[in-house]
């Protein structure tokens, strides 16, 4: 399948077109893909990653959207080379098959902004693309760049007050290590059911939650959703027992979560991803616009949230800022 | 080694030792003191002898024996043979003795002589009074028997010579002397034809009388002679010699003792040592011989374990393979779940597109109808037929034509992709029968064909497939476990060849009353030292986490179940060809 190579060179992406980027070996896929969106987008088509690198090197896009299983580059592979070379781009990934330690890669590398499944409901899917570009057109490359760590790599604590970190787990055995491990450079606190921790978001300057997936029987991901919607400047890094890439992936579409750990983790994975996580938070803060990049998606549970939860979370005071959508 | 050999120089030396002491303590030979005293003694008697023989021949009892001279010689040996031979008395090496004995010698050598000479003279006064016989005989023949005062004169004479020659005693002497003098004065009155007889008589007395004053001081010195007390010294010294050699050999047999001694003692301690170690073996052989006893008993009871762990092992091999089995199955499933998934997906947006499209069509579709019907009816209204007219065109151009085309190429493409998901449904109901060994009649290139469908995402672009199907009958067989050989053999190929690109090709054909099946590949190929071990269970070429190494091995085994063979030959870098030999029929005993 040839690249529907329009003869559109590298342009600023306000002015033209949005352009996406379809990768698949699977040739029926990127027809349906090309009639679905050619009228509103640019739509660019690639068979393999090889094919996809080489067309972003010559074309500017906005959305890449790949399939994960094809020979060769897999996508979560072709997402990473793509970043370094179209940085502003969102990435999406195809996956009809949960391989999940790739998944979780690809969370914890290259910042998929959402993952599909196969098969997708078309409506969802165009709703998804256009969100994906308005979040793209927000942001220039060089405010991209801002957040890439490799770029900022001991900011850290200029601003003087460390932001604070909450716990929320009440896998006590995990949350000793966690102090151990980070007791000493960050100040730590803990809950162990979502009310309480709200109590603490509510009293205290958070800029990162280190949370479990379920605490006390209830899933953190609504918790998580609304207050990337509320307050998109703080950072979620979920540490689990749950190697579960639906799991994974629901958290990453409805909550941005940052970093996705397993229990028990490594103590140098755990420190830099707290303090990368602590890094963006702080580029937040200096840079609110940045969070536009990291809208989550209007999932039905954060609609359905207990109306109480929203309430609170809308109005959290302490230094979070408010950021409503 | 070197043990041994310092354990024998020790012996050596120690037995060396042993008889250098006794040796030390022995040098004393009886025998040769013996005779060595016999010598002496002998030399003592000699001695003595001499002394009579020297007074006897003093005597003149009878002048014409040699008895003396004769001893001389005799003598003479002797005292040389003290000295000679084993007993050399030399040979002891002690200078006193030495001393003495040479000292000795000399006296005896001194005496001999004197006594030779002593002889001699003895000889001689016995002829100088024999002379004095015959001369006074003669004259006394020649004598008148009327001078019988002379006669009687020189008989006296004669006599007294002949008594001084046996005993010259010194009344005899002066007797003598008078009698020559008187002779003397006589002579002259005698007849001159006896005159001359008659001096010469009267002076051989005094002849004689110096004669026997000499031959009297030399019998002196002979019997002073030291070769008595010479000898004595020599025994002396020789004693003393003797003693001293007695005493250290009594020293060295104390030496020899006590060295003895502590020989017995170590022999005693090896001999106690080696009892021990015997009475250790001795236990030992008890033992062992216990053992022995229980060791038939024991052997009973680890073969009963052996048996045990054996069928508890094959149990859990086969447990190993279902499970196996299940594994790679779920693995092919969760393949094959994206297989699926990927045509459902094609399938659904198509469908749900040419639903849209379908609606633009409608609409389009209506304001046609509309358009016409307004032309077509009676009474129409040209501007009613206008408005149609600019609506229809607006529709048309929101509904792009091309959808049209569009739409046909999404519903072609969804009736392809619904064709995939009825392979795939149906492989896979295939290929879950789980039912191991029931036997069925199976075409093999179905088979083929269908783990094909199943790989296809493994081949799709890398890998082309090329067929070589012969005509082969069906054969009976457990088909899920013959497709399992298949998919296992094709997805080792697969991944063999890589993502450089390569061909499998997938021959059958049908040889007597077999079918064969050969799976050849352009991958990376293997090793001798690999192939050799491509059966055995775990053993794998991939890394860590990325195969269990029991595909080929679980693959043998089903081939084995069949009675069948598999036969390998590859060349690395190259390619790998694995040929799949099957019985058309299986023998009755088919569970």
């Amino acid at each position: 399948m040839e690249a529907t190579a329009s003869a559109v060179s590298v342009s600023e992406p306000t002015t033209a077109r949005p352009r996406l980027l379809f990768v698949d070996d699977e040739e029926s896929i990127l027809t349906t893909m090309r009639i679905m969106f050619r009228r509103q987008y640019d739509v660019l088509l690639a068979s393999n990653g090889e094919q996809a690198l080489e067309l972003l090197r010559q074309n500017d896009v906005d959305v890449i959207i790949s399939d994960q299983r094809m020979p060769g580059m897999v996508g979560v592979e072709v997402l990473r080379e793509a970043r370094k070379i179209r940085p502003r781009a969102m990435r999406i990934l195809l996956t009809g098959y949960s391989d999940f330690s790739a998944i979780l890669g690809s969370i914890n590398d290259g910042e998929i902004y959402r993952f599909v499944h196969k098969p997708w409901s078309n409506a969802d899917l165009q709703d998804m693309i256009g969100q994906a570009v308005e979040a793209a057109r927000k942001l220039s490359g060089d405010q991209v760049r801002l957040l890439s760590e490799s770029e900022t790599p001991a900011e850290a604590n200029t601003s003087g007050s460390q932001p604070a970190i909450l716990i929320l787990d009440n896998d006590m055995i995990a949350v000793d290590e966690l102090k151990r491990m980070l007791g000493a450079d960050y100040h730590l606190h803990h809950a162990t059911s979502i009310a309480a921790g709200l109590d603490l978001l509510d009293k205290h300057s958070i800029g990162v939650l280190i949370v479990e997936t379920m605490i006390g029987g209830e899933s953190v991901a609504t918790l998580l959703g609304l207050l990337k919607q509320h307050h998109p400047q703080v950072v979620s890094i979920v540490l689990t027992h749950r190697s579960d890439a639906t799991v994974a992936i629901e958290l990453i579409n409805q909550g941005q979560i940052f970093r996705f750990l397993i229990k028990p983790t490594r103590e140098a994975m755990c420190k830099r991803s707290v303090q990368h996580a602590v890094q963006r938070h702080e580029s937040f803060k200096t840079n609110p616009v940045l969070t536009q990049r990291f809208k989550v998606q209007d999932a039905p549970a954060a609609q359905a949230a207990p109306q109480g939860m929203l309430d609170r979370i809308k109005n959290l005071r302490g230094r979070l800022g408010n950021w409503g959508t | 080694m070197i043990q041994r050999i310092a354990f024998a120089l020790v012996a050596g030396l120690a037995v060396g030792a042993l008889i250098y002491l006794m040796t030390l303590s022995q040098t004393f030979d009886y025998q040769v003191h013996n005779k060595t005293l016999e010598s002496l003694r002998q030399l003592k008697q000699l001695d003595s002898r001499l002394n009579e023989e020297t007074l006897r021949a003093r005597l003149l009892i009878d002048p014409d024996s040699t008895a003396l001279i004769d001893m001389l010689p005799v003598m003479r040996k002797a005292v040389d043979e003290l000295n000679q031979g084993e007993n050399a008395l030399a040979g002891l090496g002690d200078k006193p003795l030495n001393d003495a004995y040479t000292a000795y010698k000399a006296a005896v050598e001194t005496k001999l002589q004197q006594v030779e000479r002593f002889e001699t003279d003895n000889l001689s006064l016995a002829e100088s009074i024999d002379t004095i016989r015959r001369a006074g005989e003669e004259v006394l023949a020649a004598l008148p028997p009327t001078e019988t005062a002379v006669r009687q004169q020189i008989t006296l004479l004669i006599k007294e010579v002949l008594e001084y020659g046996l005993l010259p005693a010194p009344e005899n002497a002066e007797k003598l002397a008078n009698l020559g003098t008187e002779m003397s004065k006589l002579a002259p009155t005698l007849p001159i034809e006896v005159q001359l007889q008659a001096v010469q008589l009267a002076s051989r007395p005094n002849a004689v009388l110096n004669q026997r004053q000499a031959n009297e001081k030399l019998l002196g010195e002979i019997i002073k002679s030291p070769t008595e007390k010479n000898l004595g010294l020599v025994e002396a010294a020789y004693d003393a010699v003797h003693n001293a050699r007695l005493r250290q050999a009594e020293t060295y047999r104390q030496i020899l003792i006590a060295y003895a001694v502590v020989l017995l003692l170590g022999l005693a301690y090896l001999g106690w040592r080696l009892r021990k170690s015997f009475i250790d073996l001795d236990k030992a052989n008890r033992q062992l011989a216990r053992s022995n006893e229980t060791l038939e008993v024991k052997v009973q009871e680890r073969t009963q374990d052996l048996t045990k762990a054996y069928a508890a092992l094959k149990s859990s091999q086969a447990q190993v393979v279902q499970s196996e089995k299940m594994a790679s199955l779920g693995q092919m499933v969760a393949g094959v779940a994206h297989e699926i998934n990927t045509p459902l997906g094609f399938v659904r947006s198509n469908v749900d597109m040419v639903g849209g499209m379908f609606q633009d069509i409608k609409r389009l579709l209506e304001r046609y109808a509309h358009t016409v019907g307004l032309i077509r009816a009676p009474n129409a209204d040209d501007a009613q037929i206008a408005q149609a007219f600019d609506q229809l065109t607006v529709t048309e151009a929101e509904v792009d034509t091309v959808v049209l085309d569009e739409a046909g190429i999404l519903l072609t493409d969804s009736v392809r992709g619904l064709n995939q998901i009825n392979d795939l449904v149906s492989n896979l109901k295939d290929f879950s029968r789980l039912d191991r060994s029931r036997m069925d009649w199976f075409d093999i290139n179905d088979g083929l064909d269908g783990t094909l469908t199943i790989c296809r995402n493994q081949l799709k672009d890398r890998v082309e497939v090329l067929k070589s199907y012969g005509q082969v009958p069906q054969i009976q067989c457990a088909p899920s476990q013959v497709n399992q050989i298949f998919l296992n053999l094709i997805n080792n190929a697969a991944q063999a060849i890589g993502s450089n690109g390569g061909q499998i090709r997938l021959t059958t054909r049908a040889t007597g009353g077999e079918v064969q099946i050969v799976f050849e590949d352009t991958g990376c190929g293997m090793t001798p030292e690999v192939m050799a071990k491509i059966y055995e269970p775990f053993f794998t070429t991939k890394e860590i986490g990325k195969g269990t190494g029991l595909g080929l091995s679980i693959v043998y085994q089903i081939i084995e179940e069949h009675h069948g063979r598999i036969d390998v030959q590859s060349e690395p870098g190259k390619g790998t060809r694995f040929t799949v030999t099957l019985p058309v029929q299986q023998q009755a005993e088919a569970a």
